[in-house]
């Protein structure tokens, strides 16, 4: 087991340093660069700004120097945008930002969607299993660019209950409309999934087997086929973990949250190299991660399964 | 005396392609502590028996008629008191060990949470007795094993715990659904001998669901033949393979594959079982029967008495008036 999970670590570094060396090929190969601005600048500043941050080098040495500093100094560069902050700087300030929104939202998906997949699954064809089904049908299609306005409109303007942007260092007033905005639709797919993984667990022989044993329903779906329906929803969890507290531009941008979200495709808009590189690195590191702690959860929950 | 009475059993399924009516009118009485056969090919609508008395049909499902069980009528009965019926009077095990428990959890959970629900026993006293009826089954060191997951034990193994798990309860009925089917011809005999066993040492009836009739002799007292979801015959189990009543027991004993007989072919009866959604007016089997003529095709034969114990369900039975 500690052996398996050294070896994924070890395999995890080749893994990042692929990542980095891809996305900086394919950030170099688009066109543009960061000071190309509408009014041009003399070809003697832009020669200097260029060489001031390294950008007249080849290729293979800018990836090198860039990939040094990382392993040195952990240093992700400056940004080229915002010139007197870091990308370590904006990371500290956006990350735990999107984290918090991000990983209530994350509960809140999970928990609801769980519950109401399971009802729906236990109800199967009754009206309670149409309701959850129309219920997470509705708000999959609901894109959170139009639940954001909507419920910002009703809370803040019409009811003016929840504040409508700002972060305030996560008080929760602020946090309430983001997780309800990102949750929503993560939510629906987890109920789905529960619903198709649970109803298929229900039909397993050995459900069977419990319920000729005089097992309560109730015991039946806890303790026997809770664990079979959730496997192929955890397999879903780790990205959607990644994906959501790695935030959302739709909420950074609307809630004016300052996470890490709105940075990401600014930076990616601006050539603002560094900073796109910096939450790339982030977002591919975490995946790496919630990746192992989906196999471990599987080995966990099922005893076939040994490394 | 009578332990479980069934009395013009019907189950029917209500499916995309219409009604499918799996059992039609089926009578059935088990005395306590007797073994009997129910012998049938697929789609009999063996299985769909036990699983009304069982209380288990499939969602589609309806039954109607009536299941006594020790003079408390099962049909109709609701899932609370279903639930305290199940494993403690009328236990049941089915066809696939591979399948029939649980990949998640430990043998031991499994068999323990049986007694501390049904029983109130404490975890320490359901561990001790789930280990002693392992024994019984002969589960080779069944204390350290009763540990392990499922996917630790073979086939034969996963079958004996099956029935150890089923008999935690003492039930008074065991219902074994095909019970060695899926598993390898050598350790058929085992399963067979331990549940033979079960009649005896746990006082419990057992009605035996197969379709080999080979393994029916020798092991239950009586047994009854299902065809189309009714019964052709019934009555003890001695005279009914030395003189079959009905031509489909005869086919269905001339298809066992028999080591003493100068015979190389393998016997079995032309055609193929009817369709349950077209079932014909007559006798189910006349389209496949040697003897049938036009009023079996038209005209249900009742089921009659014939000789001390035994019924059958044919206008021309075997070495009566035909």
């Amino acid at each position: 087991m500690i052996y398996y999970v050294a070896r994924r670590l070890a395999v995890a570094v080749p893994t990042l340093l692929i990542l980095i060396i891809v996305s900086y090929v394919l950030m170099y190969a688009a066109p543009g660069g960061p000071f190309d601005t509408e009014r041009t600048l003399p070809p003697e500043v832009m020669a200097n700004l260029q060489h001031k941050y390294g950008l007249d080098q080849p290729l293979v040495v800018q990836i090198w120097r860039y990939v040094v500093s990382i392993v040195t100094e952990f240093d992700f560069g400056p940004s080229f945008q915002y010139t007197d902050q870091t990308v370590n700087d904006i990371i500290r300030q956006g990350f735990p930002v999107t984290l918090t929104y991000g990983a209530w939202s994350f509960l809140v998906a999970v928990l609801a969607g769980v519950s109401l997949g399971i009802a729906a699954a236990v109800c199967h064809n009754t009206f309670l299993d149409y309701l959850c089904v129309g219920v997470s049908v509705g708000a999959q299609v609901l894109p959170n660019f139009v639940l954001a306005p909507v419920l910002t409109l009703v809370f803040t303007l019409w009811l003016a209950w929840l504040p409508g942007g700002g972060w305030q260092g996560g008080h929760w007033p602020y946090v309430v409309l983001p997780v309800i905005a990102l949750s929503t639709s993560f939510m629906a797919s987890i109920a789905r999934m529960t619903r198709s993984s649970m109803l298929e667990a229900l039909n397993a022989d050995f459900i069977r087997t419990a319920r000729a044993k005089g097992l309560p329903m109730r015991r039946i779906v806890i303790r026997h086929a809770l664990k079979p329906a959730m496997l192929p929803v955890i397999s879903y969890l780790g990205p959607t973990f990644v994906g959501m507290i790695t935030g959302s531009v739709v909420i950074d941008v609307f809630f004016a949250t300052g996470g890490i979200g709105q940075f990401f495709v600014n930076s990616a808009l601006n050539r603002d190299y560094p900073v796109i590189m910096g939450i790339t690195i982030l977002a591919g590191a975490l995946t790496i991660a919630f990746n192992l702690v989906v196999d471990l959860l599987y080995a966990w929950l099922d005893p076939r399964i040994r490394y | 005396m009578t332990l479980l009475q069934v009395r013009d059993l019907r189950v029917s399924f209500q499916t995309g392609d219409g009604t499918v009516d799996a059992v039609n009118g089926v009578d059935l009485a088990v005395p306590a502590g007797q073994a009997i056969a129910v012998v049938g090919e697929s789609g009999s609508g063996k299985s769909q028996i036990m699983l009304a008395v069982m209380g288990l049909l499939a969602r589609n499902g309806t039954a109607s008629g009536s299941i006594r069980f020790d003079g408390t009528e099962l049909l109709g009965l609701d899932e609370r008191a279903f639930n305290r019926i199940r494993a403690r009077e009328i236990a049941m095990i089915f066809q696939d060990p591979m399948t029939a428990l649980n990949p998640y959890m430990r043998i031991s959970h499994q068999m323990t949470e049986v007694l501390t629900l049904h029983k109130g026993m404490s975890h320490g006293a359901a561990l001790g007795e789930a280990v002693r009826l392992l024994d019984a089954m002969e589960v080779p060191e069944a204390r350290t094993r009763i540990t392990m997951y499922p996917h630790e034990f073979s086939g034969g193994m996963r079958q004996r715990v099956l029935i150890a798990m089923a008999l935690l309860c003492r039930p008074r009925l065991l219902i074994a659904d095909e019970p060695t089917t899926a598993l390898d011809a050598t350790v058929r005999g085992q399963i067979m001998r331990l549940l033979g066993n079960v009649k005896s040492a746990f006082d419990t009836a057992v009605i035996l669901v197969t379709h080999d009739a080979g393994i029916v002799a020798g092991h239950c007292d009586e047994m009854v033949v299902l065809y189309g979801g009714q019964v052709m015959e019934s009555g003890p189990v001695a005279e009914t393979f030395a003189a079959p009543l009905h031509p489909y027991t005869r086919g269905l004993l001339d298809a066992v594959p028999r080591l003493d007989r100068d015979d190389e072919r393998l016997r079995a009866i032309p055609g193929d079982p009817p369709g349950m959604q077209h079932l014909p007016g007559g006798c189910p089997f006349a389209a496949r029967c040697p003897r049938a003529d036009e009023r079996c095709h038209h005209v249900r034969p009742p089921g009659v008495s014939h000789g001390p114990g035994r019924r059958v369900a044919c206008h021309w039975p075997l070495g009566g008036a035909g």
